[in-house]
Formats: structure tokens, sequence, C-alpha cells
């Protein structure tokens, strides 16, 4: 079930990923927080987490990882959590520094978007940066999300105390960027 | 007490409005008891229960979650003001926090003006975030920096 895009194609976690996973895990530019080092993930940890995982038919989060099209090779990471279903879903990317500025992350962060409100049919989707990672709130920003909150002196990380910022886009900001889809869902409650 | 109507939506549990059994609580106490990044407290006057209190810094300790719950009947009797400030004072006082937060649907007003009242000021809006009485209800986080929780206890 791959999801194509132009550029990338998102598509499921696999064994063979694991090396990928653990340099971008281990790497301080391309992990958000640094609340979550050292840096010193593993391989076998990756596999492990991996292989824990069982089939379900509803589960709360989804993993994929990013391949470049034109080469087939794997990128980095793009996935949700904390699904509440049809309601709400947080998002998180990871690309290794080599495919950086080439409008990867955008348009894997754009696909995942679109998947969960036109697949999975959520209401919002929230992502969770801090002020040290303008690129990323940048990068939000092209793909449709507004800046929902910040807060003070939450995030430490580079020897700076930071401001952690919630980013969120509703499902009405979606379609408004999508006028050639059509929204038959909409909001079940009416207005807010 | 989880249960009561007028609880519904900011009881701070996991799950905010389904009505709960008495397992469900039960089991939700053994999973706190087993928490060890936080501090998990019932708000005791005249020796009855009036309600609890969550200090959560599994996220990081330098920025953690406040969250106070009193039950209806004893509400407006100066416990939740005396049990917050407890409450915050012992977070900074053991933690090494440099701010702390907490989360209020956008709806629950009393609880708005409660925490800007004890020197939270409101971060902004998360959209969405919950729902409460047949409509999607937003998130306001609120905050504290220590340097303004130290200006709050100078007078």
């Amino acid at each position: 079930m791959p999801i194509e895009g132009t550029l990338v194609t998102l598509r499921e976690e696999r064994d063979s990923d694991a090396e990928l996973l653990a340099a971008l895990r281990n790497d301080l530019d391309t992990q958000a927080w640094s609340k979550t080092l050292p840096p010193d993930y593993t391989v076998p940890m990756l596999r492990k987490r991996y292989e824990a995982r069982e089939f379900s038919y509803d589960p709360l989060e989804g993993r994929f990882i990013v391949e470049e099209r034109s080469t087939g090779t794997a990128i980095g990471y793009v996935g949700y959590s904390g699904l509440q279903r049809r309601h709400s879903a947080g998002i998180g990317v990871m690309l290794s520094k080599s495919a950086w500025g080439k409008g990867y992350a955008e348009e894997a962060n754009e696909l995942l978007v679109r998947f969960l409100f036109v697949e999975l049919g959520v209401q919002v989707v929230h992502l969770w940066t801090h002020s040290g990672n303008p690129r990323a709130i940048g990068l939000a920003e092209k793909v449709g999300f507004k800046v929902a909150a910040r807060m003070r002196h939450a995030v430490y990380k580079n020897g700076r105390l930071l401001d952690n910022v919630v980013m969120d886009q509703l499902r009405e900001e979606f379609y408004a960027r999508h006028p050639e889809l059509e929204d038959e869902l909409g909001n079940p409650f009416g207005t807010d | 007490m989880v249960n009561h109507p007028e609880l519904r939506g900011r009881r701070y549990l996991d799950d905010e409005e389904r009505p709960l059994s008495a397992t469900d609580v039960e089991r939700h106490v053994e999973k706190l008891q087993e928490d060890k990044n936080a501090l998990h407290l019932k708000v005791v006057a005249n020796e009855e229960l009036v309600g609890y209190a969550t200090v959560d810094y599994s996220w990081d300790t330098l920025f953690p979650f406040v969250g106070l719950v009193i039950a209806p009947d004893y509400q407006r009797s100066g416990y939740g003001s005396e049990a917050a400030r407890l409450l915050i004072d012992w977070a900074f006082t053991n933690l090494p926090a440099t701010a702390m937060h907490s989360w209020i649907a956008d709806w629950n007003e009393a609880a708005l003006r409660f925490s800007a009242s004890l020197g939270f000021a409101e971060a902004g809006r998360v959209r969405r975030d919950g729902i409460h009485d047949g409509r999607f209800s937003d998130s306001i986080p609120v905050e504290i920096l220590r340097s303004e929780w130290e200006a709050t206890r100078a007078h």
C-alpha cells in the first residue's frame, strides 16, 4: 500500500530499515527532543521494536519509511501517533540530512496529512516542535499548519531554553488547500 | 466522584468523557501507584476526600504538568486554591523545573479564571483537541515560569 507522491513514496517499515532509523535517532539534528538522548539507540533496539509490532485493525499509530522515488533509497521516517479515531492525530518527521533541501520533507508531510484527513477521516492534525527549529515550523506552515500555542521555557536543547510550539490544521483548512477534493465527511457535529 | 456530570471533561483522566465503572477507577489508581514519574495525591479536608491532584514530570522535569480536581460539592470552599498553592510550591521546590503547565478545555471558564488567579498565563489555543457536549472543543495550555511563581510568593 505504498503512498505515492511525485518525489517520495511512503511505505511500511521493514527489518532492513533499522540502521537508517538508528542513525536518525542518534543525530542531534534529526532528533528534535534532546531529552530523549543520549544518542545511543542501537540497531537491535529498533529491530526489537519493529518485531514487537502486532497485526491490528485499529492501530493508534502509523509508521512509514520515506523513500526517494528516483532511486528507491530509504531516506527517513514519517508517522502519526496518539490517533483518536475519526478525531485527531499528531505527526512527526525525520529525514537524513543528505535528503534535506529537496522538498522531500514537505511532500512526505503532505502525503501523511492527506492520508490522515482523506483515509482516516480525522478532524484535526497536531504537530509539536520547538522554537529552536524554525525550519520545522516553516515546513509545517507550507503544508497548512498554523501555530496554535507556544509554551515558554518548555524545551532545553543545544544550550538554549526554548518554547514548545504546538501547531494544528483543521479538516476544512486541508480541503480549502485542495479544491479538487470534495469532503463528504465534514464535521459530524456541524460547526464548532 | 469521577462520574459527577460537572466533572466531565475536567477530570484529568485518559478518558475524559466516558462514564467509568468502579473497576475502571481501581485499575486507574493501581496504574497511578506504579507511576515513578509523577506525584498523584488525594486532596483531603476534615478527613474527607475532596479531590485529587497530579504533578507529572514524565515528559521532562524541566516542564512538569500539574492538574487539580476538586469534587463539585466541595468547590468554592477555598480547598482548590490551597491545594493548588501546595502543589505548585511542592513542584518548584522539589523539581528542577523552569516552568509548569496545565491544559484546560476552552468551555471550562471557571478553571481558566482559577489558573489565572494562580498566576498562570494562557499560551494559545489548540483546536478540536476534545469532544464535549456535542461539539469539538479546543484546549488552552496554561503555563507559569519559575520567576513568575517566585513573584507570586513575594507578596
